[in-house]
């Protein structure tokens, strides 16, 4: 190629010259010998030149050899054995070595560009993915405030109804100590206890129920689902303590399909509300468990919901730790190789 | 001589079996270290340079030509050693009386006193013009004029291409014909470029 390029280069006469010198040395193809042997038949200057490079040729080859001065043998006894050369020994393989190394590079090179090409569109569609769970990540926050609300009210209702049932039972006690117990304590205690269940309807109506059905309205699908059935388990444990208070007045609603079925993810997280015959202690106990349900689905919300890619990262960068570990064997490689190629 | 039976046993450490081959090839490399450096005692430490180095690095001879391998290890050391004196350049002694004596392997019993003389002053002419070309160009005329190595040889020995060496050759010799045409007058009739009695 470098020939090639050199040729492009040549004037004319350098180009005659050579072919001339060619010629006299018979280094022609014999197609280019009979080209430039019409050419000499033509043109008298080219043969005067060509007389003239064949006369100093052979003025050259005249010149006498000399006789060697001495011998040039070396002496066994200085040089024994020829040193063995392990760089030289190596060369080949170090040559094999590099160029294979010169192909991962490339093809690690040629990978990584791949991968970007790849993770771009993916890249694209991340933001998509953040806002879904910005979304959820805010209804989630408004369903946990609603529950801690509930169960605020749920809490103070258990703790009325405490104070009523001690100013009940209290009555009670003192019936035998007192068997003149004065009677109108009795309607008392009972105006007491439907004065807070009247109350604790009045929650109901007035924040239990916005604090069920508004997740129902904003979040979608499951998690609505799930946050829901947390906070009609929640209403149910209220109702529940408030009929073990005993009143026994108002029946135990039959939980909804919907809340069984949207219920099968958390079901074994979520404590199951009090039945009927709970105490009320242990009703009242089992109130403040239920808002751990919102937390558990924030949880497993948090979890379903796809990250931006993070798993894409880990083989770019061992991908980039190949090519720098590559690039750094191909230069070492070639220094070794440089240095071998200078010393023999 | 079975060189190739040589070269191995002196790959083993056969010191015997490798001067068998430096006593065959001694006097090509010699001639060739003296054409190149212009000075019989430079030439002389060229080539047992050569010799040893050769033998040094035997192993990595892989076959081929013998004889190209080691021109072309007498040929890098002549071209190291006149890199060398060119960074230091420097004047022996010896220089100066050779240039006022006639060289010892020029003078030939067959020939009578004038065609001894008209030889050394031939041969002194065509080593000055030698002397005044480029390293390369000199080393591509001695291996193809002198010693009548073809083009491939010489490519190998001087590790270029053969594009290089037909220009190297061509311009080589344009500059020793100029250079002979130059110094004609000082030349024996018969030795004159482009003149009637020109061989």
């Amino acid at each position: 190629m470098f020939d090639y390029l050199r040729n492009l280069t040549k004037s004319a006469d350098e180009k005659r010259e050579e072919a001339l010198n060619a010629y006299l040395d018979d280094a022609l193809s014999l197609k280019a010998r009979r080209q430039f042997e019409r050419l000499l038949a033509e043109d008298s200057e080219l043969q005067t030149e060509l007389a003239q490079r064949r006369a100093l040729k052979e003025q050259f080859r005249q010149l006498p050899r000399r006789r060697v001065p001495r011998n040039f043998t070396l002496d066994p006894a200085v040089y024994g054995r020829p040193q063995r050369q392990p760089l030289f020994q190596l060369y080949p393989v170090m040559q094999t070595a590099a160029v294979l190394t010169a192909i991962f590079f490339i093809l690690a090179l040629g990978a990584d560009l791949f991968m970007v090409g790849q993770m771009a569109p993916m890249e694209a569609a991340a933001p998509q993915d953040i806002a879904l769970v910005e979304v959820t990540r805010v209804v989630t926050e408004t369903v946990v405030e609603e529950v801690e609300a509930v169960e605020v009210v749920v809490t103070r209702v258990v703790a009325e109804e405490a104070v009523e049932e001690v100013t009940v039972e209290e009555p009670a006690a003192e019936e035998e100590v007192a068997a003149n117990a004065p009677a109108a304590e009795e309607p008392l205690a009972e105006t007491a206890a439907l004065g807070a269940a009247e109350e604790e309807m009045d929650v109901e109506t007035a924040e239990g129920e916005p604090a069920a059905e508004e997740p129902m309205a904003a979040a979608p699908a499951a998690t609505t689902l799930e946050t829901s059935d947390a906070a009609a388990d929640a209403e149910f444990d209220t109702e529940a303590a408030v009929d073990e208070d005993g009143r026994g007045t108002t029946p135990r609603p039959a939980p909804s399909p919907n809340a069984l079925t949207a219920d099968t993810a958390t079901k074994s997280t979520i404590p199951r509300p009090a039945t009927a015959t709970d105490s009320p202690v242990r009703a009242a106990t089992a109130v403040p468990n239920t808002p751990q349900a919102p937390d558990v689905a924030v949880v497993e919300m948090a979890t379903a919901v796809p990250k931006p890619q993070p798993l894409a990262s880990p083989p770019i960068s061992g991908l980039r730790l190949l090519q720098i570990g590559l690039g750094a064997l191909l230069v070492m490689l070639g220094a070794v190789i440089i240095y071998t190629r200078r010393q023999f | 001589m079975d060189e190739t039976a040589l070269i191995k046993q002196a790959q083993k450490g056969d010191v015997p079996a490798f001067n068998r081959l430096v006593i065959h090839y001694q006097e090509a490399v010699y001639n060739i270290a003296y054409r190149i450096m212009g000075q019989p005692q430079a030439a002389e430490d060229m080539t047992q340079d050569a010799f040893i180095s050769a033998y040094k690095s035997l192993n990595r001879f892989r076959g081929g030509s013998f004889k190209s391998w080691l021109m072309r290890i007498v040929t890098n050391r002549c071209y190291d050693e006149l890199r060398r004196r060119k960074r230091r350049p420097q004047s022996s002694l010896e220089e100066i009386t050779d240039e006022n004596e006639a060289p010892a392997f020029l003078r030939s019993p067959e020939t009578g006193p004038e065609g001894q003389q008209q030889r050394v002053e031939l041969a002194q002419a065509i080593e000055d013009c030698l002397a005044g070309l480029p390293d390369d160009q000199r080393v591509t005329a001695v291996l193809c004029d002198i010693e009548g190595y073809d083009y491939n040889e010489i490519a190998q020995i001087t590790a270029s291409t053969l594009g290089t060496v037909k220009s190297r050759i061509s311009r080589a010799r344009r500059k020793l014909r100029d250079c002979l045409q130059g110094i004609a007058e000082l030349l024996p009739a018969a030795y004159r470029l482009g003149s009637e009695g020109a061989t």
